[in-house]
């Protein structure tokens, strides 16, 4: 084999079969349920038949698979349930107080108020729509879904490298899951101190009736979350590390691959801080400590409890994590679309080590730039100066992908297919949501859009124009791999042609009126006479409408998701005639991924080989001999 | 014409989201809350309940979204201000609410909003449909959001007490346009228009007279037989009943207390007078509940533990406050106000009054007492002059600037000798 | 299919009209800004530097479209059966990298100026604070000092939601807050600072024209924080201003009703009488 020397070299095949050893070990306990009677451990036979029970099956499954498709699963259902919540704030904002469709008839016998709903329900749902969308949809599909089927799949393992943490990290949203739903129904409703929790709103049981009961359930709620994504987070770092197929060397990985990677060390260093954040908060509405309370405060007509502690000490903690937390939302999306661009580019993808290097760098400064949520916070300028430096300079990697992006579609051939559109969507919007950061990174300009809608429209711009297209190009791409049918390709264009536009549609225009002042967390702005015109009013309405037809629009993919899930036609192993080592075995794939454990031979990318007859070489494939000396191996060291 | 076509097509969208069944513009009815089917004394009356309900309709409308202003229900423009659509006094119960306008200075007809629809707007949530001060919001305040219907205010300037202290239109203004310092009714001086104001002012006066009629009916319904519901009942006898609450409300403007003497000077004789009074020199025990430092901890009071437990801790719940109300009565101490709510004492050292700081309303506060609270009527009682009760205010003015006033300060005993203590006294006040 | 090319035209050609609607509508563009010629044009150096990063990011955004937008239209798979095989370039990657670091580096700098003038402690004015504004739910309690000029006495004048101060004058209030955050946002003076509890923030900020201003609550702040509005009037002189506090003053020191002579009678009034007797 010409690359054993560089697999050893990477010294990958040892722990291969220690990982084996290891999942035997764990197959063997499961055992003792009486259903492996068959199954003959201690010679190095690495296949596992796939458990026949429909519970450790389907349920408690320890296979990545079956763990990352609940990961979608899950999310998908809390992406609906976060959108509805969106559509009640924007029917709120478009047509202050009116009767929400649907919601009042169902709250009007709580509420007594003509179907009007009362401000604080009008907090609660922004709040509970930015947390669901953050912790249960967005962070969980990306690393949660993708992370967990794809991971084993591209590296060319057998599953994870602790199968039972993983199936741990899927269980451990359920209790947060319930909490969070949980929260809603708990005398005074749903947390609404927005999904950044600020103390004292939050900290005081009196300060607005969702800090009651509601408050303390989410941070119980996010608190599971967290864990949940730290066993993910330490099941990638170990299985990326030391689970790779022979040959597959960390510069040969598959962009997703990096991301997934260079996301979960994210993870893995900021979750601790969210964490204990959490735990204050927690222990300052439960037991009494003052870790944010400052000296003989009162709230709520309420004379003050003692105090002691910094209110701006949670934003510290907080953005440590959610800053970071950023980045998490959209580089595993960034890596999903760096391999679909080169896919239906057909050409390599541009500049694959810059595109590392930029991830890596987005994840270092990343950690040293939260203090750009909190110029306007009271905190010393002069530390907003050096915040303000560092997130300038955040923007360079990004800027460096994007370029690199255009410059694989460069003079590739380009297949218009629905993942490689929502791809194509991803970059064009990712533009602005990159643009619009840097005013708020220069300290004056934030100072005048700080808490408007600028920010809104910015979030949204990344977060659903990047992160949630970057969501949809991996279901469409993934989806005949993940269950084997194929999604209908017509239904796939006319979904992204209706996103698209009322993707816009909606989020665009919240710059212009941000601009202008509009706050955001705001149930009405009309209150406010510079608001109260009727340029604002239009541009409001019309978000509204669109935001609606964006709604509207999502059927057309559970339609599709649901129908191709038990009609779609058969998938091939690799329909989309990808590179990668996940489209090297069956669709679905069997439990053990792989019959024989592939050897790589070369980085994810390369297409359109001169000399190769096909436009694309998998990585099982070695390269021809004739363009060997063309290729550009990444540098040794 | 833009906005009514991008509802159209919103609402459109919400139909392909398939949850266009039924109406989709337009509010929900409104009802009024309704004390008559809870009283007990009515439980097997039912024609009695049923004849209440009839003539409260007639005489105010079936419900929020349909008034009627009763013929001589003391509003401006004939309650025409009350709502964009109204049925006025003199019509028949089936004449159809007509949309009225409001004849603004210059002779113009200007379509109004209505003060239900503002009240809607920016009252409803705390203060509930039928101004039971029950809203979606209320049970997360405290204080609690007033329930109009006893027709009892707070804050008013007029002699007498409880329902007989009606507040003037300027009470209710001040209250609207300022709020109430250490509560939650927020100032709407910035948020409404001086006219929608006003239109506020007769919705609440409407919700109110509303509400005292019920409770009349009520109270006269308690002795009678279902047989009776038709005589003792009849629209006119129900119109006395009406006629006494709008008489009420009317009589309110020239029923206001003005000081005969303007405040004077606050000297350190003064401030010291009325240090002596508020330690009871002239047996008021104004210490009793605002205690002997001023912060509102006094021995007549229930606890401060015993009150954050039953009101600011656990959810909000009424089992909690008739709890605390019992271990007050048990203990024989104040706990609440008319309404049934729990309520403390003013904290005098913060410089916060929910009244108004202007030294006429704290003239009130003290000269005529705090409607439907412990604060009780002073002028004529234990005060007799004007002078007296201005020199407790330059007291209570002076005491967030000057804490050492009430340093150790102890009471002092009814027609205890003035001379030497006074000197004493206004020595260390002098600090 | 090169018409997918043309969406996205579409789309960044919309994106950018957007910004252009503003010259018909003033709502579809920055507010109104008082804070251009005073001594402290705080507001026009945010506009400038706003103005300036929507031009640089304008043209970037111009950039990376057309090339995007040429690309899709270009290279197709009927216009391009095998696509270049070819890794990156790294003279490439340099430049976009020199250049966009360039530009980011100059806008950090370039702004800093600004940061410092706006908030840094050095550059506060040397006036005394002309209130104090203490955010509570939901309203601005405001305090200005009384003819002692100073603040914390008897005498202050207290207003809620109405701040009032003097055209062309710096101006600088103790920024407070009585319960939860809140922000104190002055649209028009393009002024925002969160009000912090337990510190005392000073804020300062000027205006060139008289008139009536939303003062916005930027922080959310519970189940009113829609309800916090406050008005800024700005006097044309000082002499407007002082009137106006003292018929404030006299209103609050009120302590009788007006008699039918339609005089008022206040505390200062019976001073005067009391001084004449």
């Amino acid at each position: 084999m010409s690359t054993n020397s560089l697999g050893s070299a990477d010294g990958n095949i040892e722990p291969v079969s220690e990982a084996t050893r290891a999942e035997a070990r764990a197959a063997s306990e499961g055992g003792g349920h009486g259903d492996h009677g068959g199954h003959g451990h201690g010679h190095d036979d690495h296949v596992h038949p796939a458990p026949s029970n429909f519970l450790t099956r389907y349920i408690f499954s320890t296979d990545h698979k079956i763990i990352g498709i609940q990961f979608l699963f899950s999310g998908l259902l809390f992406f609906i349930l976060g959108g509805l919540l969106a559509l009640a704030v924007r029917w709120q904002l478009a047509w202050p107080w009116s009767r929400v469709p649907i919601l009042s008839t169902i709250m009007e016998g709580e509420w007594k108020t003509g179907g009007q709903m009362p401000p604080e329900f009008y907090n609660k749902l922004f709040t509970m729509h930015a947390t669901v969308m953050i912790f249960f949809v967005i962070i969980p599909l990306l690393t949660g879904a993708f992370g967990n089927f794809l991971i084993p799949l591209m590296i060319g393992a057998r599953d994870m490298a602790f199968p039972k943490l993983n199936m741990l990290s899927y269980w451990f949203m359920w209790p947060a899951f319930i909490l969070m739903l949980q929260s809603f129904v708990v005398e005074g409703g749903a947390a609404e101190a927005g999904w950044t929790s600020y103390p004292l709103l939050a900290l005081f049981r009196w300060a607005t009736p969702g800090s009651l009961n509601g408050q303390t359930l989410w941070l119980m709620s996010l608190l599971f979350a967290g864990v949940s994504s730290m066993m993910g987070s330490i099941n990638y770092i170990t299985t990326i590390l030391m689970l790779r197929a022979p040959g597959m060397k960390l510069f040969r990985m598959p962009m997703t691959v990096w991301a997934l990677f260079i996301t979960a060390l994210l993870q893995a260093f900021a979750l601790p801080v969210l964490t204990s954040a959490l735990v204050m908060q927690l222990l300052d509405r439960t037991v009494g400590t003052n870790f944010f309370t400052p000296v003989a405060w009162s709230v709520a007509n309420q004379p003050g409890p003692v105090g002691g502690g910094q209110t701006i000490l949670w934003q510290h903690l907080f953005w440590f994590y959610s800053h970071p937390a950023v980045y998490i939302m959209i580089l595993p999306a960034m890596g999903i679309v760096s391999d679909v661009i080169s896919t239906f580019s057909r050409k390599p993808l541009f500049g694959y080590k810059p595109m590392v290097f930029a991830i890596a760098g987005i994840a270092f400064l990343g950690f040293i730039v939260w203090g750009h949520h909190m110029f306007q916070s009271g905190m010393n300028p002069a530390l907003g100066a050096t915040f303000m430096l560092s997130t300038m300079m955040i923007a360079l990697p990004s800027a460096i992908k994007t370029f690199n992006w255009i410059g694989t579609l460069w003079s590739g051939s380009i297949h218009f297919t629905t993942p490689m559109l929502f791809a194509i969507g991803f970059v064009s919007m990712f533009v602005i949501g990159g643009l619009s950061g840097i005013f708020m990174a220069a300290t004056p300009v934030d100072m005048h859009i700080h808490d408007t809608y600028f920010i809104v429209g910015h979030i949204h711009y990344v977060l659903f124009g990047g992160s949630t297209f970057g969501i949809f190009a991996a279901i469409y791409y993934w989806f005949p791999k993940m269950f084997g049918r194929m999604m209908d390709e017509r239904l796939g264009k006319i979904h992204f042609v209706l996103t698209f536009i009322f993707f816009n549609g909606t989020f665009f225009l919240m710059h212009i009126i941000g601009m202008h002042g509009h706050p955001r967390r705001i149930a009405t702005p009309y209150e406010y006479e510079f608001l109260n015109r009727p340029g604002i009013h239009f541009m409001n309405e019309f978000m509204t409408v669109n935001a609606l037809l964006l709604g509207a629009s999502q059927l057309i993919v559970v339609y599709n998701f649901v129908v191709s899930l038990f009609a779609g036609p058969r998938a091939s192993e690799n329909p989309w005639r990808a590179n990668t080592l996940e489209w090297a075995t069956a669709s679905p794939p069997p439990h053990y991924n792989f019959l024989k454990i592939p050897t790589v031979y070369h980085a994810a990318y390369e297409y359109s080989v001169p000399g190769v007859e096909e436009d694309y070489l998998p990585q099982t494939r070695p390269l021809p001999p004739a363009s060997q000396q063309m290729v550009l191996e990444p540098a040794r060291g | 014409m833009i906005s009514s076509w991008i509802r159209r097509v919103g609402a459109a969208g919400l139909l392909l989201l398939g949850a266009g069944c039924g109406q989709l513009e337009g509010p929900l009815p409104l009802t009024y809350s309704t004390s008559i089917q809870a009283q007990e004394s009515l439980a097997d009356k039912p024609l009695l309940r049923a004849t209440i309900q009839q003539r409260l309709t007639e005489l105010f409308g079936p419900s929020p979204d349909v008034m009627r202003v009763p013929p001589g229900a003391p509003l401006p423009e004939g309650g025409a201000r009350l709502a964009a659509f109204a049925i006025l006094g003199d019509e028949s119960a089936e004449a159809r609410p007509r949309r009225v306008a409001f004849r603004t200075a210059d002779g113009q007809d200007e379509p109004i909003r209505g003060g239900y629809a503002i009240y809607r707007e920016q009252c409803m949530h705390c203060h509930g449909a039928s101004g039971d001060g029950n809203g979606p919001t209320a049970p997360f305040l405290w204080p609690a959001p007033r329930d109009y219907r006893p027709g009892i205010y707070k804050f008013t300037s007029t002699a007498g007490s409880g329902p007989d202290s009606k507040p003037t239109r300027d009470d209710l203004r001040r209250t609207i346009r300022l709020g109430i310092a250490n509560s939650s009714m927020p100032a709407f001086e910035s948020l409404l228009t001086p006219n929608e104001i006003e239109q506020v002012i007769d919705y609440v006066m409407f919700l109110s007279m509303r509400g005292e009629v019920e409770g009349g009916l009520l109270f006269l319904a308690q002795d009678l037989e279902d047989a009776d519901a038709e005589t003792e009942l009849s629209p006119e006898a129900v119109a006395e009943v009406a006629e006494l609450v709008f008489e009420r409300w009317r009589s309110a403007e020239s029923n206001v207390l003005n000081p005969k003497v303007p405040r004077p000077e606050p000297t350190r004789e003064s401030i010291e007078r009325g240090r002596r009074l508020f330690l009871g020199e002239k047996g008021l025990q104004c210490y009793g509940c605002h205690g002997l430092d001023g912060k509102g901890n006094g021995e007549s009071f229930i606890d401060y533990r015993s009150f954050v437990r039953a009101v600011f801790e656990g959810n909000p719940s009424r089992e909690k406050i008739l709890a605390l109300k019992e271990e007050a009565e048990k203990a024989n101490k104040k706990w609440g106000d008319d309404w049934g709510n729990p309520i403390r004492p003013g904290n005098l050292t913060t410089g916060q009054y929910k009244g108004g700081r202007r030294p006429i309303d704290i003239y009130w506060r003290i000269a005529k007492g705090i409607n439907g609270t412990p604060m009780p009527v002073h002028l004529g009682s234990q005060l007799t002059s004007d002078e007296e009760v201005w020199d407790l205010v330059n007291f209570v003015l002076a005491l967030p600037y000057q804490p050492d006033l009430l340093e150790d300060a102890q009471p002092v005993a009814p027609g205890e000798a003035t001379a030497g203590v006074a000197i004493g006294s206004a020595g260390s006040a002098g600090h | 299919m090169r018409y997918w090319s043309l969406l996205f035209l579409v789309t960044a050609v919309l994106v950018v009209a957007a910004f252009g609607v503003g010259a018909f509508d003033p709502s579809w563009w920055l507010p109104e800004n008082v804070s251009l010629h005073g001594p402290l044009h705080i507001g026009a150096e945010v506009d400038h530097l706003f103005i300036l990063i929507l031009v640089i990011t304008g043209l970037v955004f111009i950039g990376t479209q057309a090339a995007l937008v040429w690309t899709l239209w270009r290279y197709p798979r009927e216009f391009q059966p095998k696509a270049t095989y070819q890794h990156g370039s790294q003279r490439l990657e340099v430049v976009w990298t020199i250049i966009p670091a360039a530009i980011l580096v100059f806008i950090a700098l370039y702004q800093l100026g600004a940061w410092t003038d706006i908030k840094f402690r050095s550059a506060q004015p040397k006036v005394p604070p002309i209130a104090e504004v203490t955010a509570r739910q939901f309203q601005w309690l405001i305090r200005y000092p009384g003819p002692d000029g100073r603040i914390g006495t008897p005498d202050d004048l207290h207003t809620i939601n109405d701040l009032h101060f003097v055209k062309n004058e710096p101006t600088v209030i103790h920024l407070k807050t009585r319960d939860v955050l809140h922000s104190f946002f002055l649209p028009a003076m393009r002024i925002k600072q969160d009000a912090v509890p337990g510190l005392t923030i000073p804020v300062w900020f000027d205006a060139d024209r008289a008139g009536t201003y939303d003062l916005v609550c930027a922080e959310l702040c519970g189940w009113g924080h829609y309800k916090m509005r406050g008005v800024v009037t700005v006097h044309e002189t000082r002499r407007d201003f002082e009137e106006w506090a003292s018929r404030a003053l006299e209103e609050q020191n009120r302590s009788q009703l007006a008699t039918i002579g339609g005089t008022v009678a206040t505390a200062s009034a019976a001073t005067a009488d009391a001084g004449g007797n």
